[in-house]
């Protein structure tokens, strides 16, 4: 005996089969798109991180020179 | 702002499975109902389970489709600008590192951020210098634009002369050298065979004697300049003898310097960045650098105990393990002082006729003191100083040029002629040394050039010995009055001639470097006789000819080393490298016994002689001997003790360098 539920249910699951392998799809391309996007943006990256550090040793020094002045008029 | 979205509904609690099927409660079951019922509801219920899922499903992609695809892209659109501003200003850092490398202070600028590699790679060695196996896979793939070539050129007859960083800089920056520059003699002339080399080295002269002709015979002093330019111009049209061009050695370099750089951060980007990272992440500055990912296990920075993901990324610039002094202090000596680097190779040529009194250590001292100061400098000091310095050794050039110029007048013909002079600016303090060894060296003369001009045209020996410089008719060959000079010149055609073979191609390229760029000469000189020298040091390690020749051919550099070459010539390497090593508190005594004098005449920037020297005398006193300095090596000692780092670095001495101890041991 067929149970027409059963046809139903298939049919039905196939369907969120195909969804869910679609969605999937999206899924990857969206990731794509901003593996690309960040792969782009590598310059952002740098040069912030070219800025950041660059600011941090500027202030280290600075302070570092101030301090060896401060201690060669000390010392003179 | 208010959100507009609609609030998520929760999810309904979970089934859960239940061991008494009694027990299993249906939500929407009519329980009452018959079996049958209720297993033909519950197969509804299933359904619509499944029909919703289904939707909930296509709801996604169609959001997906319809609303956040086109929103990444928007956004990628919209960060276009960014980018753009954002690649500006790492082409902004990138070239700042360039364009200061020729110059004083682009240590400083150099150290900031792109340096880093190069400190890294310093670092490294300096850490590992126990373990050598390590450093050298580390280093080997850094790219060191101008200073690593040194340091390796000084060491060819190593076994460890693959491990260090200029050996790594070649096969990367080879290919773009090679390609780019076809000219660079440094790298095609050590691949060609010497007859190959012969064969162009003739071409080129004749070349360079239609120039001579035209320059000398139109043109007078004043019109050197345009001479110049007008050479320059033709010398580029000419693809034989592309080194000759004043500018071109620049342009290819900063090309090649960018290429490399972006050439990193390119292959970085196309890997994923974690994978890359942890696999094939190597050392490779360039690319740490430029991807900032850099694998923190190999940031050099790093303290040794240090999380990676804690460091702050402050550097100390004085700390001189941080500052990769024998790096530093190589390419500073050669970039700083071109005179004094060519009054150096003049004492190459000149070597034996050195006065009495004078040793080549002494004359390695007036070196130092700058090298130490230049090393200072990079905490930026009195760039009145520096101005002050420029002029003067403009100053010195001009009257060289001059005289040379009188030179020319008498026999541009002979075509080459070594001059042991170069008209590379000297600080009158060098300038002295210069003109007693350039008389001797005159005499001494053994170039197939020297000859030459001899045959052709007597030589004053007056002349010779103040400004002659033989190198200046050199240059008008090449480029009249192109540049200062070819501090390497002298020094290169004695000694190619004696070897017999070669490489005229590499003096040559020596020279054109020389003369490329006059404010830039000395950073030419650094970077590239080095690669040149690296090559040399390939080609045959084990020879100590080549290494003999090679080190020549670095020789503004190396020039002091080069004052030692006569005695021992392998040793030069050796020597170069101690005197970043812990060899220095030798170079420190020599120093401070016989050229104090100079050294603070020499003085440009950096702690003032008096200053320096007490605190050598300091250093030596709290401990400052030699196995002070071996212990140096260690790095915890140099971490710990970031005074006494300071310390040396003020007393001009250089860190110690992992060649040294390779040479030594």
């Amino acid at each position: 005996m067929e149970n027409p539920h059963a046809e139903r249910q298939a049919v039905l699951l196939e369907r969120i089969l195909k969804n869910t392998s679609k969605c999937t799809e999206m899924v990857m391309e969206l990731n794509h798109c901003i593996e690309e996007i960040l792969r782009a943006n590598a310059y952002v990256k740098t040069a912030a991180d070219l800025a950041t550090k660059y600011r941090k040793n500027v202030q280290y020094n600075l302070e570092a020179t101030r301090g060896n002045k401060a201690a060669d008029g000390n010392r003179s | 702002m208010v959100d507009k979205r609609r609030q998520i509904p929760p999810n309904p609690s979970r089934w859960q499975p239940n061991s008494d099927p009694a027990s299993i409660h249906v939500p929407g079951l009519d329980t009452s109902a018959s079996v049958l019922d209720q297993i033909e509801q519950m197969e509804q219920l299933i359904t619509i389970k499944l029909q919703n899922i289904d939707e909930n499903f296509s709801k996604i992609h169609n959001l997906l489709a319809n609303k956040l695809l086109p929103a990444v892209k928007r956004y990628a659109v919209g960060t276009e600008p960014v980018r753009e501003a954002a690649k500006f200003w790492t082409s902004f850092y990138e070239q700042a590192a360039q364009i200061h490398i020729p110059t004083y202070d682009d240590y400083s600028t150099v150290n900031e951020m792109p340096s880093e590699r190069e400190e890294q790679a310093d670092e490294e060695t300096f850490h590992n210098d126990n373990s050598r196996a390590q450093t050298t896979i580390s280093d080997s793939h850094r790219y060191e634009p101008s200073i690593t070539s040194t340091e390796n050129s000084f060491m060819p007859g190593q076994a460890a002369y693959s491990s260090t960083p200029a050996t790594a800089r070649v096969p990367k920056s080879f290919e773009s050298y090679v390609s780019r520059t076809s000219d660079d003699a440094s790298w095609t002339a050590s691949m060609e065979s010497p007859l190959v080399r012969l064969d162009k080295e003739l071409q080129r002269f004749s070349t360079e004697d239609d120039d001579m002709l035209e320059s000398s015979t139109a043109h007078l002093d004043p019109s050197l300049q345009l001479d110049e330019s007008r050479l320059d111009s033709k010398h580029k049209d000419r693809s034989i003898q592309p080194r000759s061009e004043k500018g071109k050695s620049k342009d290819v370099a900063q090309p090649l310097l960018r290429n490399v750089l972006r050439h990193n951060l390119h292959s970085v980007g196309d890997v994923p960045p974690s994978e890359q990272i942890l696999t094939n992440m190597s050392p490779m500055k360039p690319r740490g650098k430029q991807k900032t990912p850099i694998p923190k296990n190999y940031n050099p920075y790093l303290p040794p105990e240090t999380d990676p993901a804690n460091w702050n990324g402050i550097v100390d610039l004085r700390d001189p393990s941080v500052m990769t002094p024998p790096r530093f202090t190589r390419t500073k000596p050669s970039r700083r002082n071109p005179a004094t680097s060519t009054m150096e190779s003049d004492d190459d040529d000149s070597f034996d006729g050195l006065p009495p009194g004078m040793s080549p250590p002494v004359l390695m001292s007036p070196a130092r003191p700058p090298r130490s100061s230049a090393e200072l400098g990079l905490l930026g000091q009195t760039p009145t100083r520096e101005a002050s310095a420029r002029i003067k050794r403009d100053l010195v050039m001009d009257i060289q040029y001059q005289s040379g110029q009188a030179r020319q007048m008498h026999g541009y013909a002979n075509s080459r002629v070594e001059s042991t002079m170069s008209t590379m600016p000297t600080p009158p303090s060098l300038s002295r040394y210069n003109r007693q060894d350039t008389t001797d060296s005159i005499v001494l003369d053994t170039s197939f050039e020297s000859m030459m001009r001899r045959v052709g045209l007597p030589v004053p020996s007056s002349i010779g010995t103040t400004a002659s410089t033989p190198g200046l008719r050199l240059r008008s060959k090449v480029a009249i009055g192109a540049s200062h000079a070819d501090p390497v010149q002298p020094s290169e055609p004695l000694i190619d001639f004696q070897e017999g073979l070669i490489t005229p191609e590499r003096a040559q390229t020596h020279l054109d470097m020389d003369s490329d760029s006059d404010s830039f000469d000395e950073v030419n000189n650094t970077a590239h006789p080095s690669a040149a020298f690296m090559m040399a040091s390939a080609q045959g390690p084990n020879d100590s000819d080549d290494s003999f020749d090679s080190s020549n051919h670095s020789g503004d550099s190396l020039t002091e080393e080069d004052a030692n070459l006569g005695l021992a010539p392998v040793h030069p390497f050796a020597m170069g490298v101690d005197d970043d090593g812990f060899d220095d508190s030798f170079d420190d005594d020599l120093y401070d016994g016989n050229a104090l004098g100079d050294a603070e005449e020499e003085t440009l920037f950096g702690v003032p002689p008096n200053q320096r020297i007490h605190a050598q005398a300091r250093m030596r006193a709290g401990g400052g001997n030699p196995v002070d300095g071996l212990r140096m090596l260690g790095e915890d000692l140099l971490q710990e003790t970031i005074g006494i780092g300071t310390q040396i670095a003020m007393s001009g001495r250089v860190e110690e360098s992992p060649t040294p101890a390779s040479g030594r041991g």
